[in-house]
């Protein structure tokens, strides 16, 4: 499945807010259990994750997509949230937190122990536990 | 807790100093239990579930509730009133903070009866401050998190016991009796259905509305873990049916009926080895994201098969020679007919709660593992969580109970684990 294909089948995602219909989600979620064992299919579901990631989409759309990343993202993510990650935003914070979860990647420990400079309070707080439950 | 080293145990069996007008009963006369022996109880949420629950510990005489916990201005009061009328006085303090509960030296345990997403939170803050805990299920809402509750179980020294009650209920056990028995034959499968509650159907946009005072209902702190989310109404009410904030009904049974069979089957520390399964959603979208019907099909190493599904709530055990099946409201039948003969089978209904009650505030004083201790609770959770992975990714799953990892899915194994909302953690 293209990259097209999969917008065209999701469409509205990006402009998913809270106390909308999540109906494009359970789509998405079908596409990327189809997607299972195609390497390919995963990456161009992984892209358009991203890019609601980069766009101004709502914070309820970026969770979206991080829930989503917290299953199939890989390092080519982990740039987009590292912006999230020193965004300032705590919403943000804890939504790239989620995404990043347990996913074996050197790159997302890197990141996340660079976020964990600016950061204070709760954001800080997001930060070090998930080092400490990644053991990183 | 008793007899523990840490600094909040109170130490029981000792005689503490009468007060100058001490009343009988806190006396210890008329066969009242001596103020001094009896256990100092805080209330963590108070629901429905929890109201039913601490109506049972206000009936130990050794039990004496002191405070009560909600994040809800009138369901505390509620307690505190449940609780001042029964002692007949004015003393039980009401709060919204748990952390008011868990910084008194004087209180001995915890019942904790809140939504799911606090429940190992509160469990481990619990056991940390010294307290023994008594805890709702599901006690977890990933397969990590469960974990992480029974590593602090076991630094802490806690007595923790889940809040599956049909572990004590003299009409499980009967059932795991005939099981055992032979009557059935060779246990073969076993059918556990957890019922199609319209419950599981609600559904809701969830439009955000402004979050009312904290004083009213504290919006943030009832989040707790969960991902960050407006305030919504329904939001609040549908709990249960979001992954953010509960598990669906396999979490909300599946603690109960799974340990009942790996009880019966003597291997509460067991496992299946594999899964699969198929389910249905609310695909319009909305608060209700996990599945209102399904069938999973687990099988253990031996051979033993699984099923949990959407059918009328209970639990059926299937032998080469027959079977038997218990209705969650108690009633019992099997075929051939045989199976029961010359039997009584006692009443099992599920709100039968206070042997198991009774069972952990004896282990409180003994310090012995309560029937459903964490490492027992924690396996039963699990094989409902890997349940649930195996629908939400819609592909067969193999299950390494050794390793607690699954076999050859980096995805599942993703899924084991889930960031907390801060400053939350087990």
């Amino acid at each position: 499945m293209t990259e097209t294909e999969i917008r065209k089948r999701i469409a509205g995602i990006d402009t998913y807010d809270f106390g909308k219909s999540t109906a494009p989600f359970f789509e998405l979620d079908e596409i990327i259990n189809r997607a299972h064992g195609d390497a390919a299919a995963r990456r161009s579901v992984e892209r358009v994750l991203i890019a609601v990631l980069e766009s101004g989409a709502s914070i309820a759309a970026k969770q979206e997509a991080c829930r989503r990343l917290w299953r199939i993202g890989t390092d080519m993510s982990v740039d987009a949230l590292a912006k999230m990650l020193g965004s300032g935003d705590l919403r943000l914070v804890e939504a790239a937190c989620y995404a990043i979860g347990v996913r074996p990647s050197a790159k997302a420990d890197a990141a996340l122990r660079t976020a964990l400079s600016g950061q204070r309070g709760k954001g800080r707080a997001a930060i070090e536990n998930l080092l400490r439950d990644r053991g990183a | 807790m008793l007899g523990g080293k840490q600094v909040t145990r109170r130490k029981f069996g000792k005689t503490a100093a009468a007060p100058v007008f001490a009343s009988a009963a806190a006396l210890g006369l008329n066969g009242a239990t001596p103020a001094s022996d009896r256990i100092a109880l805080g209330v963590v949420g108070m629901g429905g579930r929890n109201r039913r629950n601490l109506t049972t510990f206000l009936e130990q005489k050794d039990v004496q509730a002191v405070a009560v916990c909600d994040l809800f201005a009138d369901r505390r009061e509620f307690g505190k009133k449940m609780v001042d009328d029964h002692y007949g006085n004015a003393d039980c303090r009401a709060t919204r903070f748990h952390e008011e509960i868990f910084d008194r030296a004087d209180i001995d345990a915890v019942l904790i009866g809140t939504g799911d997403r606090w429940h190992a939170v509160l469990s481990s803050l619990a056991a940390r401050a010294g307290k023994d805990v008594y805890c709702e299920k599901p006690f977890c809402l990933t397969i990590a998190e469960g974990r992480a509750l029974a590593n602090v179980v076991k630094e802490t020294g806690a007595v923790w016991q889940c809040g599956t009650q049909r572990k004590s209920n003299p009409g499980y056990k009967f059932l795991v009796d005939v099981v055992n028995s032979g009557r059935i034959g060779k246990l073969r499968a076993v059918r556990l259905s957890f019922g199609a509650s319209g419950n599981w159907r609600r559904n809701s946009f969830a439009a955000p509305e402004p979050a009312p005072d904290s004083e009213a209902f504290d919006y943030d702190r009832w989040l707790g873990q969960a991902p960050w989310a407006p305030y919504s109404p329904d939001r609040v009410a549908l709990w249960r049916v979001n992954w953010d904030t509960g598990g669906g009904s396999i979490a909300d049974m599946g603690p109960h009926f799974i340990e009942t069979l790996q009880w019966a089957q003597g291997g509460e520390m067991d496992a299946p080895a594999t899964y699969e399964g198929e389910a249905a959603y609310r695909v319009e979208g909305g608060v209700n994201n996990i599945p209102y019907w399904y069938e999973v099909r687990a099988r253990y190493a031996d051979g033993l098969r699984l099923y949990l599904d959407t059918g009328a709530k209970g639990l059926k055990f299937i032998g080469d020679k027959g079977w038997v099946f218990l209705s969650d409201t108690g009633g019992m039948e099997a075929k051939p007919a045989s199976v029961l003969q010359g039997l009584d089978p006692p009443d099992a209904h599920y709100l039968i709660q206070e042997p198991h009650m009774r069972n952990f505030l004896d282990c409180m004083r003994s310090r012995k593992l309560p029937r459903s201790h964490v490492e027992t609770a924690h396996r039963t959770h699990t094989i409902v969580h890997c349940a649930n992975i195996c629908l939400r990714l819609g592909r067969p799953l193999r299950w390494d109970a050794a390793g607690e990892r699954f076999i050859g899915d980096d995805e599942a194994n993703r899924m084991i684990y889930r960031s907390m909302r801060a400053p939350w953690k087990v």
